[in-house]
């Protein structure tokens, strides 16, 4: 999340993910925007998915020209199961980018409860972080987790994997460059395919 | 940290060995070391030791510490405290590595030796581990790091401070209430420069 | 819905985080003609408000479309970019054929530039204290031996050492160098130290 900059890609897949609006003015060519409707316009009242950034340029026109409603995992019932025991939730199937995503979400709870549960699920998940980053197996401890979540497990079992690597053997070998020996990988497989 | 840089580090330790040479004194950046004379005990780096040890010009001299009492002493204390006890030097791990991978014939009880300090390495890695979990669980802002020596610093990074750092911007962006003007696809240029990769 | 195709080549480029893929000229021509179609519809509609207001909202949201577009697009230059900045440091400065097509004219052009740079700066390096540069390729871990043995991964040709000795480089054969003399051929892939 610490690229949240102009020019991040994870930004801007975030910012793709769709948010339940309701149309408050007609929007004359936009129809389809809403994949039910056939009429060429949009109609006042219409209630649609959108991709976030499009509900945000939307929602701070003056008047704005959506409401903006919160996606379901942000509503009571998800954040009640996720307050009891966020380990259980599989966020890689229920929402990949659930934090990075709920931040934006955050302002438009007026209750503001979404960012006490962005942070209490977290708080308790990071002990899934911790046990992916020594699992045996890798595959499915990784499974479950968010994509920044993933991303922070890898760069832990990397450390873990130096480690028990430094304390195995003797002297540390000099070894091909990352990029270089991924291309060449990449390469291969190619090859193999033809 | 790759633990090979966190090694280098430790290499710069005093040791001392028993030549089987003699030869004047040399200069070297981090310090003058000699004139070594054949079975007189003087101190060098552990770097210079282990390169000795390796063309066999000299005898290593555990240091006190690499005995069995003592560390089965350590090993019982940081057992029944709940904190990490101090341990005999900042890079342990670094001169029992080195010292027992090139020259545990030069070492009592080599064998037992290893086995006691991968016992005390793996009770305060674990230790770590639980107080990583709890320091999360609690939301505390900072954690103490008493006694841990860099190595072992070094396991926690980066997945605790980046973890610490993640939670804070959760925060910080979450709970803002103040309403921004949405500014998602105009340029508002903050370029970091992408910190090279190895 | 706007801007979907620009999501395919993002999420293109993630999926190999590690590697670089062949620059998608076609994919962006694509998105360049949407952008152009949207910027025309814009110009029309712009032009008709006169007649019916409500049209200005559709304009805002068509010139949002066009904004995200560009971010989108200026995201996928930008993420290749700091891949080819990496490509100077790991291949060095001369990219094997395979690799250099991978890359478009012009980000070709930028990669010499970069190339240039940093040949140029670590050449600077220590000119005050009287050393010729310090190559910042080289020496990236600790150093443990002088000496390393490797073996060839490639038929690379003859190597002239710094003492004067030209070896063979042929796959799979096998030498005793110095460390400082193989260190870059390792990264490159073309020796692998045996331990």
């Amino acid at each position: 999340m610490e690229n949240s900059g102009y020019l991040s890609i994870s930004d801007i897949l975030v910012t793709n993910e769709k948010i339940p609006c309701k149309f408050l003015h007609d929007l004359p060519k936009m129809g389809f925007l809403d994949p039910s409707a056939s009429e060429d316009d949009l109609k006042a009242g219409t209630n649609v998915e959108i991709p976030l950034w499009l509900a945000e340029s939307l929602h701070s026109r003056r008047p704005p020209l959506v409401a903006v409603d919160l996606p379901k995992i942000y509503k009571d019932s998800y954040r009640e199961i996720l307050n009891a025991d966020a380990c259980t939730v599989d966020m890689h199937k229920l929402s990949q980018y659930f934090y990075e995503f709920g931040c934006y979400i955050a302002k438009h709870d007026i209750k503001g409860e979404v960012s006490n549960t962005l942070i209490n699920t977290f708080r308790q998940r990071f002990r899934m972080l911790l046990s992916a980053s020594v699992s045996t197996d890798s595959v499915g401890a990784i499974q479950p987790l968010s994509v920044s979540e993933r991303l922070q497990a890898a760069a832990a079992a990397n450390t873990e994997k130096a480690l028990s690597e430094w304390l195995q053997r003797g002297d540390s070998i000099l070894t091909t460059a990352n990029m270089v020996a991924n291309h060449r990988k990449r390469k291969r497989a190619e090859m193999e395919m033809h | 940290m790759d633990p090979y840089e966190v090694e280098f580090i430790g290499e710069n330790r005093i040791i001392s060995v028993i030549p089987n040479f003699s030869y004047d004194k040399i200069y070297l950046i981090c310090g003058e070391f000699g004139p070594f004379r054949a079975g007189l005990p003087i101190n060098v780096p552990l770097w210079l030791a282990m390169m000795l040890k390796q063309k066999q010009k000299c005898r290593i001299v555990p240091p006190d510490w690499m005995e069995l009492d003592t560390l089965e002493n350590i090993k019982e204390e940081e057992k029944r405290s709940r904190f990490f006890t101090k341990m005999p030097n900042e890079h342990y791990m670094v001169e029992a590595k080195l010292i027992l991978g090139a020259a545990s014939e030069d070492v009592p009880n080599a064998a037992e030796i290893k086995t006691i300090i991968k016992d005390i390495w793996d009770i305060r890695m674990s230790k770590l581990r639980t107080s990583m979990d709890a320091l999360m669980k609690s939301g505390g802002g900072y954690g103490r790091l008493d006694h841990l020596t860099m190595m072992e610093i070094n396991s926690a990074k980066p997945l605790l401070p980046s973890a610490m750092d993640y939670l804070l911007q959760i925060q910080k962006k979450a709970q803002q209430r103040v309403q921004q003007p949405s500014a998602l696809n105009t340029s508002t240029f903050s370029q970091s420069g992408s910190s090279q990769n190895t | 819905m706007f801007a979907e195709k620009v999501i395919e080549l993002l999420k293109e480029a993630e999926r190999n985080p590690v590697t670089i893929d062949p620059f998608n000229d076609d994919k962006i021509r694509q998105i360049l003609e949407e952008m152009q179609t949207l910027f025309r519809m814009n110009m029309n509609d712009a032009n008709a408000t006169t007649e019916n207001k409500s049209l200005w909202t559709t304009v805002q949201v068509r010139h949002s479309a066009l904004e995200r577009n560009k971010r989108c697009l200026l995201a996928y230059l930008y993420s290749r970019m700091a891949k080819i900045k990496t490509l100077r440091w790991e291949f060095g400065a001369i990219l094997p054929a395979d690799v250099r097509e991978l890359l478009s004219d012009d980000e070709y052009e930028w990669f010499t530039k970069y190339s240039m740079n940093l040949a140029s700066y670590m050449r600077s390096l220590g000119q005050d204290i009287g050393y010729n540069g310090i190559d910042l390729t080289e020496n990236l871990k600790p150093p443990k031996s002088l000496y390393i043995e490797v073996l060839c991964m490639a038929d690379y040709g003859k190597l002239e050492l710094e003492d004067g000795d030209v070896i063979l480089l042929k796959k799979n054969s096998r030498h005793f160098l110095p460390t400082s003399e193989c260190q870059t051929l390792i990264r490159q892939g073309i020796l692998k130290q045996i331990s």
